[in-house]
């Protein structure tokens, strides 16, 4: 579901945008100020921040064909405007193909079901390897 | 949010006082230290000290984790350089400028954009303190108009007059009065000084100001209803002190709605200038506070006077002077804040101040949601805001009167499609409605939740 190369094990980013400009920086095959623009602008509306340390930014890209996911590991946390006003310590960037498609939001529930699970939180910050870490999103 | 400022001026120092105080992260840059040291010594902010366009600067001031940058110094070229930095070698993300020239501001479709000067929203505080005047001047009973929702809606100030119909009547028996062809809402109630957001049980008193929601289109019926007559929208006389960036553009707009308009400016150089750019104004060279010269020039006979200096002191003095001789509307421009508390206290209800109308613009963009307005009422304690009710926002799922709002909260109006709803507790808000809102400043992040935008919304 994520490829290990998708994953920044410890980010040392200091703001919402360091954040994610260190996870666009994986995807050298988009523009990366579009990615930027499309997130922050999605942000704007409502924080993307869940509570529990855990954030989900999301937004569509045209030209993608399939869902990309990137996951970003930040050990001190950092400000992401989050519902419940904590740092955020686990990221998952998802960006999805421009259409109608309803799957987008089922996987986005998927995800954020998913790290619900207080276990799968700690293992998460556990993990001592970005292939550890894609582990735990096989399914 | 990581919010950089650049100057400490007036507008720069509140906006960062606002943010700071709502637990953004701020650093603020300007060249004095002087002004740097009064914003460290009243607020929790980061101060840097340097040239707010130099990379270095910018730098220091953390703009590569910015998500916003407001360009306000004094100097407009200084602003825009700013910004060109700010994006092409820190990838800020919204970059607002103060630009002051109209030479710039009226090519401002050109200049500013995307692939042109990587400007999102120019700020031009006299521009917006004209627009506020002009609007004074076209309900001149009124203590304040202003337009939401694209000019659909209109929140009036009015102060009630002692045999006013309203005169002792509560706000929720107001339909005795108003007929129910006229939807009207109280949002605002100013009683001693004191605003608030009034409820069904607030008395209205003679000499209070109040403020209502409604149709633009009702705006004479509801003066009518007060007790409060129209002027006559042309052919007015007016007389103008000072004649600046707000002056100049106040008569151009009043001698394009056909106004006869007097300007007095004190400086010769200025006056030139004025005389050849307002061919319909008569331009004066002379001190305002010049009694002699105020009467030569038959301000006993003046509809409108309006003290719209630099020097807020001249625009309190000759305002008052402007009520000896009973002049019907007074408009006075206030740059500074220990002033506004004061001139109400003295009498001069009507104010704008450039601070207020600026700050609230730029705020608006800081906001979370679709916010298209964000203005103040009264003393500053009561906030307006309109926003665009979208897809899964809390403000959709429930009739009014069964969604938790903070207290001293009241929605003014919605405009759907074309349509203004005069809202009660059984209408509820649907997607897509634009939604005018009163709240106290102190609530406004909990009301911006409401129109929040949920998980799912992509």
């Amino acid at each position: 579901m994520i490829a290990s190369d998708n994953i920044v094990l410890d980010s040392q980013a200091g703001s919402k945008r360091g954040v994610l400009s260190e996870m666009i920086a994986l995807l050298p095959s988009m523009d990366a100020d579009q990615v930027m623009d499309l997130v922050m602008a999605r942000e704007k509306l409502g924080s993307t921040g869940i509570g529990h340390g855990v954030a989900l930014p999301h937004a569509r890209m045209p030209g993608l064909t399939e869902p990309v996911i990137v996951l970003l590991r930040h050990r001190d946390g950092v400000d992401f405007d989050a519902i419940d006003g904590q740092p955020v310590h686990l990221v998952l960037l998802l960006l999805v193909p421009d259409d109608d498609d309803k799957g987008h939001l089922d996987l986005l529930a998927q995800l954020a079901r998913k790290l619900q699970s207080a276990t799968l939180r700690q293992q998460m910050m556990a993990a001592e390897s970005r292939e550890e870490l894609a582990a735990l999103f096989k399914r | 949010m990581n919010i950089v400022i650049l100057g400490a001026g007036e507008v720069g120092y509140n906006i960062a006082d606002r943010l700071a105080v709502e637990g953004n992260d701020v650093s603020v840059v300007d060249i004095s230290e002087d002004r740097l040291q009064r914003v460290a010594d009243n607020m929790d902010v980061k101060t840097v000290l340097g040239n707010a366009a130099h990379p270095s600067v910018l730098q220091q001031a953390g703009a590569a984790d910015a998500e916003l940058l407001i360009a306000a110094t004094q100097n407009d070229e200084v602003n825009m350089l700013a910004c060109q930095v700010a994006h092409s070698l820190f990838h800020v993300t919204t970059k607002m400028a103060r630009i002051r020239e109209r030479d710039y501001v009226n090519q401002a479709d050109k200049l500013f954009g995307r692939d042109e000067l990587p400007i999102d929203l120019v700020i031009s505080p006299e521009k917006e303190a004209a627009l506020a005047v002009v609007r004074r001047f076209r309900v001149s009973s009124a203590v304040d108009m202003q337009e939401f929702a694209g000019g659909h809606i209109s929140l009036v100030g009015v102060r009630v007059p002692p045999k006013s119909d309203l005169v002792g009547m509560a706000v929720g028996d107001l339909n005795e009065v108003v007929p129910a062809s006229l939807p009207i809402n109280i949002v605002a109630h100013e009683h001693n000084g004191g605003w608030k957001v009034p409820g069904a049980n607030s008395v209205l008193l003679a000499g209070d100001t109040i403020y209502a929601a409604l149709d633009r289109k009702d705006i004479d019926r509801f003066m009518a209803v007060v007790g409060l007559d129209q002027c006559k929208q042309t052919g007015r006389n007016v007389m103008l002190i000072g004649g600046g960036h707000v002056g100049y553009e106040v008569a151009l707009e009043l001698q394009r709605l056909g106004a006869h308009i007097k300007v007095i400016e004190h400086n010769p150089d200025r006056c030139q200038w004025l005389a050849e750019h307002l061919k319909e104004a008569m331009v004066i060279q002379g001190d305002a506070m010049d009694k002699s010269l105020l009467e030569e020039e038959a301000i006993a006979q003046m509809d409108d006077f309006m003290a719209l200096t630099n020097d807020d002191e001249v625009n309190i003095l000759s305002s008052l002077i402007s009520r000896q001789y009973k002049v019907p509307h007074t408009v006075t421009l206030i740059n500074r804040d220990v002033y506004s508390g004061l001139v109400r206290a003295i009498g001069l209800s009507n104010i704008v101040s450039p601070r207020f109308t600026t700050a609230a613009s730029i705020l608006r963009h800081v906001r979370r949601g679709r916010v298209f307005g964000l203005s103040t009422l009264g003393d500053g304690s009561l906030e307006v805001l309109e926003a665009e009710a979208m897809q899964t926002s809390r403000i959709t799922d429930a009739p009014l009167a069964a969604i938790n709002f903070p207290e001293s909260t009241i929605i003014g109006a919605i405009v759907r499609g074309d349509a203004v709803i005069i809202p009660d507790g059984a209408t509820q808000v649907q997607a897509g409605d634009h939604v005018v809102l009163i709240t106290q400043q102190r609530h406004l992040s909990m009301v911006e939740r409401l129109f929040e935008v949920n998980l799912e919304f992509f």
